[in-house]
């Protein structure tokens, strides 16, 4: 797993849990070093010992930590966390051009990070305003992740929206209830950094 | 060009202006006029500074072709270096403009958005881009700095001369304490390299390095594995070598200075050094006052250089 991954997980804990619960987690997972560097490439296996080892030590389920973990990209406002959240803002003017820009979030993400390759994301309209948002293989609970980030990028452009998991079909699916579509405020966003 | 012509000219190239014969801007897209402050009609080399074609001053010798080249300043915002291309049409010419590489200062400077650019535009992909390259860029220089900052932590906690592989001076002190828990009669020798700096000047510091470290394979093979053998910069060598007789320690030192005198060739040049050697012989009870010892058999060292290099002078220390 990219570096990327793993300090942003840690970063999650840190600030949501405190330091104290990230030593403890790593310990349980018995990782060898409790920082990782955000350019490196990690082993898989680590990133899903830290998640099972949080799970277990934190009392949640790995599904509500990684919503959590998803939104906690871009809430707040610690430096990092704007400048995910301005990155996100350039994929479309609104939540729902968001939406259909989650198509190109992997490579968009990749243009970035080059070797930082996400699952792809397909998103599909049913009605004007549901839409159903599914997930490629290869990062287990990758789709709850992203439920966070949508969640948070809904308040983000003050959308007031319902997501819940489909599992009717083949494969699972998040379901995207648009509801308000101006709800609230939002946050203002320019294309003028800072 | 019709009134529906114009409107769709304005929504494809919003930073596009209409001149008519005479080389006067006549309307402009919603894009340039934010730029420009005014939709007035005006001569276009009044609003801009034209930077190629170099040397033209009548809009008109532009007008009958077809140009792709032009370059252009606002007069107001001269650091803004806008690309054009102009179209002749009837009764005047379209002026198509691009930011180019100036489009983060626009954007910064007249707080464009989303809708100020062309909906099929990459400009707002390029400026995501550049966003996202700086702060992929003030990582990566982050990692360096750690990277840079441990090993200089390292470096300095280190025992080893990353360049011989012999004790470094910390390394020497940290084995003559070792030596102190269990006291030994030993030999103290200082050497320094004979006309070595002679080889910096004329063959550049790789030949240096590299005769610093056949040197030190001869101090490996001319001494015991158990003997501690350390460089203290520059071409200083010290040795310490725990229960050791004169006459042994006198023919190693022999065979030792020998051996360094023998050309060495490096890239293909040969170059000739010695070796001067100062040594003293200490009885353990004297090993606490060490620096008293170096300088003493540094005498013997400064008396072997004096003697004619190349040779080895024993320290009368009590």
């Amino acid at each position: 797993m990219h570096g990327l991954v793993n300090c942003a997980i840690e970063r999650f804990v840190r600030t949501t849990y405190g330091d104290q619960q990230w030593r403890t987690i790593c310990a349980a997972a018995a990782l060898p070093e409790q920082r990782f560097e955000p350019l490196l490439t990690y082993s898989d296996d680590i990133t899903q010992a830290i998640i099972t080892s949080a799970s277990q030590i934190l009392k949640r389920s790995a599904e509500e930590l990684l919503e959590d973990l998803g939104s906690s990209l871009i809430t707040g406002t610690d430096d990092a966390v704007v400048a995910t959240r301005r990155l996100l803002r350039f994929s479309g003017d609104g939540f729902v051009d968001f939406l259909y820009g989650l198509d190109d979030l992997p490579d968009r993400i990749a243009l970035a990070v080059p070797d930082l390759r996400l699952p792809e994301l397909s998103v599909q309209e049913s009605r004007p305003d549901l839409f159903l948002v599914r997930a490629g293989r290869g990062w287990p609970g990758f789709l709850q992740v992203i439920r966070g980030v949508l969640r948070a990028m809904a308040d983000e452009y003050g959308v007031l929206v319902l997501i819940d998991l489909s599992d009717d079909g083949p494969e699972i699916a998040l379901e995207v209830q648009v509801i308000e579509i101006s709800y609230a405020a939002g946050r203002a966003f320019t294309l003028r950094a800072g | 060009m019709t009134p529906d012509c114009q409107s769709l000219l304005s929504r494809l190239c919003p930073l596009h202006a209409l001149l008519d014969e005479e080389g006067n801007v006549v309307s402009m897209g919603p894009t340039l006029a934010k730029i420009l402050g005014s939709t007035k009609s005006a001569p276009l080399l009044d609003l801009f500074t034209l930077k190629r074609p170099v040397g033209l001053s009548d809009p008109r010798a532009l007008l009958g072709t077809r140009t792709d080249r032009l370059l252009l300043t606002p007069k107001e915002f001269p650091k803004l270096r806008l690309k054009g291309a102009l179209y002749p049409v009837q009764s005047g010419a379209v002026l198509n403009l691009s930011f180019g590489l100036s489009v983060k200062d626009a954007v910064d400077t007249f707080h464009l958005t989303q809708q100020d650019f062309p909906a099929a535009d990459l400009a707002v992909e390029m400026l995501y881009l550049m966003e996202a390259n700086a702060l992929a860029m003030t990582a990566a220089i982050d990692v360096t700095r750690r990277l840079q900052t441990a090993r200089q932590r390292a470096e300095s906690a280190s025992l080893t001369d990353a360049l011989t592989g012999l004790l470094n001076r910390r390394g020497l002190e940290s084995a003559i304490a070792d030596l102190r828990q269990a006291p030994r009669p030993c030999a103290l020798v200082l050497m320094d390299l004979d006309h070595f700096k002679a080889v910096n000047d004329r063959l550049g510091h790789g030949a240096g390095d590299h005769v610093l470290k056949h040197v030190a394979r001869l101090l490996r093979e001319h001494t015991r594995k158990s003997d501690i053998l350390a460089r203290c910069g520059g071409d200083e060598f010290t040795l310490v070598l725990p229960d050791i007789s004169a006459t042994d320690l006198g023919a190693r030192l022999d065979g030792l200075i020998t051996a360094v005198a023998a050309p060495i060739s490096v890239e293909g040049e040969t170059c000739c050094i010695g070796a001067s050697v100062g040594w003293s012989l200490i009885s353990p009870e004297r090993l606490d006052h060490f620096e008293e010892l170096l300088e003493i058999t540094d005498k013997a060292l400064y008396q072997a250089k004096e003697n004619g290099r190349s040779c080895h002078v024993m320290s009368r220390v009590a």
